[in-house]
């Protein structure tokens, strides 16, 4: 039986559309390649009025195929079949594992007495070009990092809220990283339902090699997804389809320094002295964004659309700015001067109970300070200030001190920021940072802000050194992460004296003429368990730092020592 | 068709000549279908052919495809193949001489302008096993981001 495979092409306004490039292949024929296939040849020509046909005529076997239609500006059609043999020699090709919204197939067998032939017949439409790209981390806390909390759904969760909300159109392109799975898989809308059109196995997570206990697993070069993957990624799209993404994001573990996708970290060598990565971090950095490293990829931002989004969904949850937040808004509510001070204590807790308290914070500052501070995360040093201000694009991330939470509304699950829970959050941010800091709202979408935006505010100017603020903090026991249990008193200016045992507290007094005559200061002394470890300084109002010790006679901090 | 030859053997033999049948078969896939108006009919019609219509039930599925089926006789003969529903009607064929295997068929419009949109449906999440959410991660280091890191 001669079969045909006619293929005709439109546009999603029902145009015919001259100059695609159609392949009709078996799955075997795609190689490594992975979607959309750039080095696969045409099995088609271009016949006029959106039809193309084929150059030579294809030849049915049983098995598995593909047909690829792309072209410029148009999103790519990727439309995966198995072929069967029927009755009389007739191959049927239906979609494996499902239609895609974007193709229809219509057979036509003619028989005249003993011939028969088959056409195939293929209606494509091509959507203007869209993507939208996640990439997720993996559930480090565990042992097998192999399984237990899936982030890479949440980028199916994603296009599925998009779906929903009516923001992407049905030829859009779903790209998902699984750094658990190590895939990459492309996702289409479909009948109904979404189809994977392909998933890309980029590494065996079979032959990891696993740590043995939590937060142990080491990624592999070449095995596992790095963070610079994902960018690569972006850049090829680039190169192939510029301004076609619409969307991209980072669904994992985070904190202020970036996703955590393996919570690899940084060897101290390369911590953020130099910006030079570790070639065993494997984690997203901020200096991701720096010149250093940015030209191996330098095209990601060409792949963006103007009005692309990059949300960080995972946690911005540094409790001690949580706690300092809500004491800002207290000294607005009850009127203090702007810098006025006030004391915030907070306690860092693990969420292992064998851990437990494993710091607490002690800062003495003023709203102002605070909003400083504040002003400086959303515009440089965090992950999302340095993407913000490299790409050029609205990168959403939770502002400072805001945890994002598993939450099911209506069938989704997603990460989202509690606004209830962190209320007196927002609206300090609101009162010192709006309007440019607005959080979304949406139903699957909550409590991102924009730090692209913020940073088109005027800068808030750093306020004078007071020899009032200080930062105690003490690292109450050693932990995995935490090589040892002391504390550190630091100042405004930067300087800190460090104190060997936890077991320590701050007592600060204003003096006069202590080091030098006519000079105010503060004096503070670092109170041990262990009277005999007690030290203190005396912070003067030019900025220098002395330290003090007890007056033999009267044991009363008054003996100026040495400048620090 | 009959028709008397004349045969030098004395004796008169009659011969009946019967047009080849053309079996014409039409698959589309079961949710293509689904989208078609209730009064959907594929009408094939043609000169000296009588016109066969098919509704949206005559069609046959194997759970993937539906498939109808007609058939004529005279393979030189052509063909229309119109499609209905919904007060509109959509050429698929003019004039195809359809029984011509060696002939490309010329579809002048397919299913499409007939097809209702699809239902809305939502696609619910797949569980991702979540768990509890730590604050502070990585907390040492975060002195380091108010630094001159970049």
């Amino acid at each position: 039986m001669d079969h045909t495979f006619p293929v005709t092409v439109v546009d999603d306004a029902g145009a015919t559309v001259a100059g695609a490039r159609v392949c009709l292949v078996e799955k075997a024929d795609l190689g490594d390649e992975l979607h959309p296939y750039p080095s696969l040849d045409a099995t088609h020509d271009d016949a006029g009025a959106g039809k193309y046909t084929e150059k030579s005529a294809i030849t049915p076997s049983e098995g598995e195929w593909v047909l690829v239609v792309t072209l410029a500006g148009k999103a790519p059609v990727v439309q995966p079949l198995n072929v069967k043999a029927g009755a009389g020699g007739a191959f049927t090709a239906k979609p494996k594992p499902s239609a895609v919204a974007t193709v229809t197939i219509t057979g036509t067998i003619r028989k005249v007495g003993a011939d028969t032939v088959k056409e195939t017949a293929f209606h494509v439409t091509l959507h203007s070009a869209a993507e939208i790209v996640f990439i997720a981390g993996l559930d480090y806390n565990r042992t097998d990092i192999n399984g237990g909390w899936l982030f890479h759904e949440y980028g199916f969760h994603r296009a599925e809220v998009l779906r929903r909300e009516k923001k992407i159109h049905a030829g859009t392109i779903v790209t998902v990283f699984s750094t658990a799975k190590i895939w990459r898989t492309t996702r289409v809308w479909g009948v109904g339902k979404w189809v994977d059109v392909e998933v890309g196995q980029l590494g065996d997570a079979s032959t990891r090699v696993l740590g043995a206990g939590p937060d142990s697993y080491q990624p592999v070069d070449g095995l596992d997804i790095h963070i610079t993957d994902f960018y690569k990624y972006l850049a090829a799209v680039g190169v192939r389809e510029a301004h076609s993404v619409k969307e991209i994001g980072i669904f994992s573990h985070s904190w202020p320094g970036g996703p955590i996708l393996y919570n690899t970290g940084e060897r101290a060598a390369f911590k953020p002295i130099s910006h030079v990565r570790d070639p065993k971090d494997f984690d997203a950095r901020p200096k991701d964004f720096h010149a250093a490293n940015f030209g191996d990829y330098d095209k990601m931002p060409d792949a963006f659309a103007a009005d692309c989004r990059f949300t960080i969904w995972g946690c911005s949850a540094t409790t001690h700015f949580k706690f300092r937040s809500r004491k800002a808004l207290q000294a607005i509510d009850s009127g203090l001067a702007e810098d006025a001070f006030f004391t915030v204590r907070s306690e860092l807790q693990d969420h292992d109970p064998a851990v437990g308290v494993f710091a607490t914070e002690e800062e003495h500052t003023s709203e102002l300070r605070h909003r400083f501070m504040m002003d400086r995360l959303f515009r440089r040093g965090t992950y999302a200030a340095e993407a913000a201000k490299k790409l050029g694009i609205e990168v959403r991330a939770g502002c400072p001190g805001t945890g994002s939470d598993p939450t099911t509304i209506d069938g989704i699950e997603m990460l989202m920021v509690d606004l209830g829970v962190y209320g007196d959050v927002f609206r300090y941010f609101h009162k010192k940072f709006a309007p440019e800091f607005a959080e979304t709202k949406g139903k699957w979408d909550k409590g991102y802000v924009d730090y692209h935006a913020i940073q088109s505010r005027a800068a808030v100017a750093a306020p004078p050194f007071s020899t009032e603020y200080y930062d105690l903090n003490i690292r109450t026991k050693v932990t995995r992460w935490q090589p040892a249990a002391n504390a550190t008193l630091a100042f405004w200016n930067g300087k800190s004296i460090d104190h060997p045992t936890p077991n320590v507290h701050v007592v600060m007094k204003a003096v006069a003429d202590l080091a030098t005559a006519g000079k105010k200061g503060h004096l503070f002394v670092l109170q041990d368990a262990d009277k005999t470890k007690s030290q203190a300084v005396f912070v003067q109002e030019d900025e220098k730092i002395f330290k003090v010790t007890q007056d033999a006679a009267t044991h009363q901090w008054t003996v100026i020592g040495a400048e620090i | 068709m009959t028709k008397q030859v004349t045969i030098e053997s004395g004796r008169t033999h009659t011969f009946r000549l019967v047009r080849s049948i053309v079996e014409l078969h039409l698959e589309w896939p079961v949710h293509l279908v689904e989208r078609l108006p209730d009064d959907f009919m594929l009408i094939l019609s043609g000169p000296q052919i009588p016109k066969q219509e098919k509704t949206k039930s005559a069609g046959s599925s194997d759970g993937d495809l539906v498939r109808f089926e007609f058939q004529w006789e005279d393979k030189t003969k052509s063909v229309q193949l119109e499609a209905s529903g919904n007060g509109q009607k959509v050429l698929l064929w003019r004039e195809q001489v359809a029984g011509n295997l060696k002939a490309e068929l010329a579809w002048e419009d397919r299913l499409h302008p007939l097809l209702g949109n699809h239902a809305e449906v939502e696609v619910p999440g797949q569980a991702t096993g979540s768990g509890t959410v730590p604050a502070d991660l990585r907390n040492a280091e975060s002195d380091d981001l108010l630094g001159d890191l970049v």
